[in-house]
């Protein structure tokens, strides 16, 4: 009997040992410092922050540092080093693993299931920018750092949306009062009156982008110049992306008296020479006759023959003008190489992480 | 076969074409053209009948006075401007109707040629001074000196001879005719002129072209007050010349048929011209002309003369005497013209300037 319900206990234990994620059993350590390099001590408070934030957010915020990398390209390494130790939590195996590899002095941030999301490029850059300073050799503040950072970004992701790069596009429709489409130069400051870019409205239209973490950030758009026939127009307070339609109007110069009585005096000059010269005209009532069509018989022309035949040809050829390329509207550049967003690549095990690093500390 | 040692010449460039016997055609050697033999006879006839030529006009007036007629006419000449005017033995003359100055009776008429008809005179004296009044209202820089009332007085009416011209003709033209086509390509634009030689007879008659006959009168001042209905003409008689002068003639129907023949020759060209259609330019080439039962006669028209010296220098008004029609260049009064010019030039710049200073034009 006793026998009987060891061999079941052991088919059920054997039964969860396939059904639960191991890990959930062996509770591995989010805190792996394989190298050394800090203290017991240092070692528990970073497994304890790092476990509050893991248990915040419902994912494995892992910390490894490593002798090496078991001769392996760090980003390998850090994706197997997570997949194949059974990091990661929920379906999709949620999480995130720094390593920092000692031996090849590098770093590398590796990101699977919601933590794709939740650390985008340009989040992962700046979260290697950050811990990139303590590696100099206070690696528990690297750890702490990357934990509150970690905590800091996925608190954003949730709440409002990832920390990312953004684009505000100014863009601007510059016609005069007539409606034609005009030219000009623009810039653009920020809050600060710090100019971070300019704006070529060509035949009515230009844009710039401006990378930024806020949408919602406040420019200053001023002219720079326009054609001499308009006025120069206010500078314009725009809020995050903006389309914005300026309408130009004509400069007002103080009347010019010299062109003014030159081209009334021509005016007048020229009215007083049609007005005598119709004046004159009517003095003139004496004219030749040219032909004698008054004086020929009526119906008495009559055609009797006629032949119409072709001579020859002659064909000339001019070259034509050729077509001059015209440059089409538009203007405006990007400031960085981010395009925002999480871009992923596929690990040994089949699985998709998010990822980036540093090289040399 | 003998033809083909004729030359012809090429229509396009001059130049002598020779016969390729490998096309069966003729060849330009300079504008390397390509022409029908048949065609190149045709042409070739076609050029030689359609020569431009002069008309002639062999008929002539041949109506004499009778001895009767010749003792009523009284003949007065002008010292001053060489004047040679006829009336009836009823009417005398003071002064010349071309000049103002006293004329003298000569003793005795030379003969000369008796006019054949007569327009008699439609409009009075009176009518005729009205009519110049009204035309000289609208004339703003008209000199004084024409407009006074005393001066009017002054016109007289003068018989002034005319040669008519009856005519058939018989024309035969030619036209050098195109069409244009034009098309492209990727880098040329083409035009191709197809040129046509264009032939056209025809017959057209002409009645009564009237050519001033008075050497006294001026050509154009009398083709100014044209037309004269030679319906209402009548065969002379001396009756008709009472209260009138009569111009002798003294141009030759040869002389005065000339200006007649270019008026005739525009119409004869411009009628057959019109029968030219389908194509995008017509050039007149030649044009031979001949009269058919031409006549030419000799008629007395009604004219009504005033002669003013503005200046020293002498301006005609003439009235047609049967339509009424009047013409008559009038100079231009420096003084008015000068006021005119000031008053346009004045009014004209200060309303411009103001009105670009208000809209703010400059
Ligand atoms: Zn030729
Ligand atoms: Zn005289």
């Amino acid at each position: 009997m006793m026998k009987r319900i060891t061999k079941l206990f052991t088919i059920l234990a054997v039964a969860l040992m396939v059904c639960v994620p191991w890990r959930a059993l062996a509770q591995n350590a989010l805190m792996i410092d394989e190298y050394g390099a800090l203290t017991d001590t240092q070692i528990a408070q970073c497994e304890t922050q790092l476990q509050q934030v893991s248990d915040k957010y419902g994912v494995d915020v892992v910390a490894l540092i490593a002798s090496d990398t078991d001769g392996k390209d760090i980003v390998d390494f850090a994706d197997d080093y997570f997949d194949y130790n059974g990091y990661g939590r929920g379906t999709d195996r949620s999480g995130i693993i720094l390593v920092i590899d000692m031996y090849g002095r590098e770093m590398y941030i590796s990101t699977r299931g919601l933590c794709i999301d939740y650390f985008t490029d340009y989040g992962i850059e700046s979260i290697a920018d950050e811990i990139y300073p303590y590696l100099a050799g206070d690696f528990e503040g690297a750890v702490s750092r990357y934990a509150q950072l970690c905590d800091y970004y996925m608190n954003a992701a949730i709440t409002d949306k990832p920390i990312d790069i953004y684009y505000n596009r100014l863009y601007i429709h510059l016609s005069g009062e007539d409606g034609k489409r005009i030219n000009g130069h623009f810039s653009v400051y920020d809050v600060n009156g710090v100019h971070i870019g300019n704006i070529y409205v060509d035949h009515g239209e230009g844009y710039t982008d401006i990378l930024t973490e806020d949408t919602n950030a406040v420019y200053t758009i001023s002219c720079d110049d326009v054609s001499s026939k308009y006025a120069k127009p206010e500078d314009i307070t725009v809020r995050g992306s903006a389309e914005y339609d300026i309408t130009m109007t004509a400069a007002r110069a103080p009347y010019d008296v010299m062109t003014g009585g030159a081209v009334s005096g021509g005016a007048g000059l020229i009215a007083a020479l049609i007005g005598t010269g119709i004046m004159k005209s009517k003095n003139k009532s004496v004219r030749s006759k040219y032909d004698a069509d008054r004086y020929v018989e009526r119906g008495s022309f009559n055609l009797r023959d006629h032949r119409d035949y072709f001579l020859y040809s002659r064909t000339s050829r001019s070259a034509r003008p050729k077509e001059t390329e015209r440059s089409s509207g538009g203007g405006g550049g990007h400031g960085g190489s981010f395009s925002g967003g999480s871009s992923t690549h596929t690990s040994s095990s089949g699985a998709t992480h998010g990822g980036g690093g540093r090289r040399g500390f | 076969m003998s033809d083909e040692l004729k030359q012809y010449k090429c229509p396009n460039c001059g130049g002598i074409l020779v016969f390729d016997s490998s096309t069966q055609n003729l060849k330009c050697p300079y504008c390397h053209s390509e022409f029908d033999v048949e065609m190149m006879q045709s042409y070739d006839k076609d050029v030689a009948e359609t020569t431009d030529n002069e008309l002639s006009w062999t008929s002539k007036p041949q109506g004499q006075w009778s001895q009767s007629e010749a003792a009523n006419i009284r003949e007065y000449v002008c010292k001053s401007c060489g004047g040679d005017i006829i009336t009836d033995e009823t009417t005398a003359a003071s002064s010349c109707p071309y000049c103002g100055n006293p004329v003298v009776m000569v003793n005795q008429f030379k003969g000369s040629l008796r006019p054949d008809k007569v327009i008699p005179f439609k409009f009075s004296k009176q009518q005729a001074i009205e009519r110049y009044r009204k035309h000289l209202t609208d004339k703003p820089l008209a000199p004084k000196a024409f407009k006074a009332e005393k001066h009017m007085q002054e016109i007289k009416g003068v018989y002034v001879p005319f040669w008519m011209y009856d005519a058939d003709v018989t024309a035969r033209a030619r036209f050098t005719a195109t069409r244009v086509r034009s098309w492209s390509d990727r880098d040329y634009n083409y035009t191709e002129t197809r040129y046509y030689n264009v032939f056209r007879g025809g017959d057209i008659s002409f009645d009564n072209v009237p050519a001033n006959g008075s050497s006294k009168m001026d050509t154009v001042l009398m083709e100014s007050i044209e037309p004269f209905d030679m319906k209402q003409a009548v065969d002379f008689n001396m009756d008709y010349l009472a209260g009138y002068f009569a111009d002798k003639f003294d141009i030759s129907a040869e002389e005065s048929g000339r200006k007649a023949n270019q008026r005739i020759r525009n119409s004869t060209a411009s009628a057959i011209q019109s029968t030219v259609s389908g194509y995008s330019t017509v050039t007149q080439a030649g044009m031979n002309m001949a009269l058919v039962n031409e006549s030419a006669s000799y008629c007395l028209l009604p004219v009504w003369l005033l002669v003013t010296t503005y200046q020293g220098k002498k301006y005609y008004f003439a009235m047609n005497g049967q339509t009424g029609k009047l013409v008559g260049d009038l100079p231009t009064d420096t003084g008015l013209f000068a006021r005119s010019f000031a008053l346009i030039f004045a009014v004209v710049s200060a309303l411009v300037f103001v009105a670009s200073f208000l809209l703010k034009l400059f």
